[in-house]
């Protein structure tokens, strides 16, 4: 995969997607395409292996996303499958969202946890962001058992650590530079 | 004889001519003159021709110039020739002699030069190697010394490195430890705490 290639593909896409006003439109649909060939195997398999014709993935797409996404979602996706850049589909989807926070100002948080957060621990952590920040912010939440406890935020260059996992590697970088400092 | 010969100053063809006057006369008394004294020596027992004896001297008058000439004087120049050849001889000895001598001493001189460098480069040889053994022992102590500090130092080094890996060692299995430890004491109520006390306490770059 070429990030730089896609990294075009999406700055086309988004502008075309701007002028028309469509963005939330067409993100969606970059997820909906995204989610399905996640979900379904078989469909991943049969449009990323080069070694089926590209008329057949073009005619496919064509019936299955024609009448479900907007012309521009399926015009880029037609043009990915004739360039034969279908690789790049994940990341271009990738980069228009980083696009599109960028035009609406958002930030985008990857908020993990070692048990799943209720809705008011969510909506408080993003407000917390939101008001220090004073920026929207879109969060994707995930469980990570081996924080074993606390909560670790990430966003654009940072990473707020509030974690148990994170205090004790402090705490084991904080001895172990205390102990080689001694030794000097 | 030649020489004496010359020295008296008779010429051998004189002494020849006279020789033969002296032979054929001689004969020609002998022959025909008889003289009364004669005939009474005879007599007596004692029979003197004196025509004989003339002849005889005139005979050896005559042989003397031809066997100084055809004997003596050959021989003598023979002997003299050998002589001067034993002499030249000799002398082309004692030359050899005097020039083998030379030679020896010559040779002499040269070995005892000879041996006098030798002497002195293996002296000045044994003073080069006694230096550069000095020198060898003072590079190799130093070296050795070097050595003794750099094992010293790498051993120091290497205590000290031992002794980090094990305090790092003893960190990492005390953390891991309470890590064993909190992991089985945080529950639900406790998590959510966690989670309040970042929410509260977390300073979020602007």
């Amino acid at each position: 995969m070429d990030a730089r290639v896609a990294g075009r593909y999406a700055r086309a896409l988004f502008s075309v997607a701007v002028k028309d006003d469509i963005l939330a439109s067409v993100e969606d649909d970059l997820n909906a395409i995204s989610s399905i060939l996640h979900r379904d195997q078989a469909f991943h398999q049969f449009l990323y292996r080069p070694d089926h014709p590209r008329e057949e993935k073009i005619a496919l797409i064509e019936k299955v996303f024609s009448d479900r996404v907007t012309a521009l979602t399926m015009g880029m996706f037609r043009l990915l499958l004739n360039k034969r850049r279908e690789v790049e589909f994940e990341l271009l989807r990738l980069e228009f969202q980083r696009l599109r926070r960028d035009h609406e100002n958002v930030i985008f948080a990857q908020v993990a946890s070692a048990r799943p957060l209720s809705e008011s621990e969510r909506q408080s952590i993003e407000a917390k962001l939101s008001t220090s920040s004073k920026r929207r912010v879109e969060a994707e939440y995930s469980v990570e058992p081996s924080l074993m406890g606390g909560v670790r935020v990430s966003f654009g260059n940072y990473v707020l650590d509030g974690s148990v996992k994170g205090s004790l590697s402090r705490l084991k970088e904080t001895l172990i530079h205390d102990l080689l400092k001694q030794n000097q | 004889m030649t020489t004496h010969s010359e020295k008296s100053g008779v010429p051998g063809i004189v002494k020849i001519v006279i020789g033969l006057v002296l032979m054929f006369g001689g004969y020609w008394f002998s022959e025909n003159v008889h003289l009364a004294f004669q005939e009474s020596l005879a007599k007596q027992g004692i029979p003197l021709d004196i025509g004989m004896t003339f002849s005889a001297i005139g005979v050896f008058l005559v042989l003397m110039p031809l066997l100084k000439k055809f004997y003596f004087d050959p021989l003598g120049e023979a002997i003299g020739s050998r002589s001067a050849e034993l002499e030249k001889t000799f002398s082309e000895a004692e030359a050899l002699r005097a020039e083998m001598a030379s030679l020896k001493a010559d040779y002499e001189q040269r070995l005892a030069k000879t041996e006098a460098d030798a002497r002195e480069k293996i002296q000045a040889e044994i003073h080069a190697a006694q230096e550069m053994r000095k020198q060898l022992m003072v590079e190799a102590s130093a070296k050795a010394d070097e050595f003794l500090k750099k094992a010293q130092e790498d051993i120091s080094l290497e205590r000290d490195k031992v002794l980090k890996d094990l305090r790092v060692q003893v960190v990492n299995l005390t953390l891991q430890a309470t890590e064993r430890i909190l992991g089985d004491n945080i529950d639900d109520a406790r998590n959510r705490k966690l989670v309040q006390d970042f929410i509260e306490r977390a300073e979020v770059p602007s």
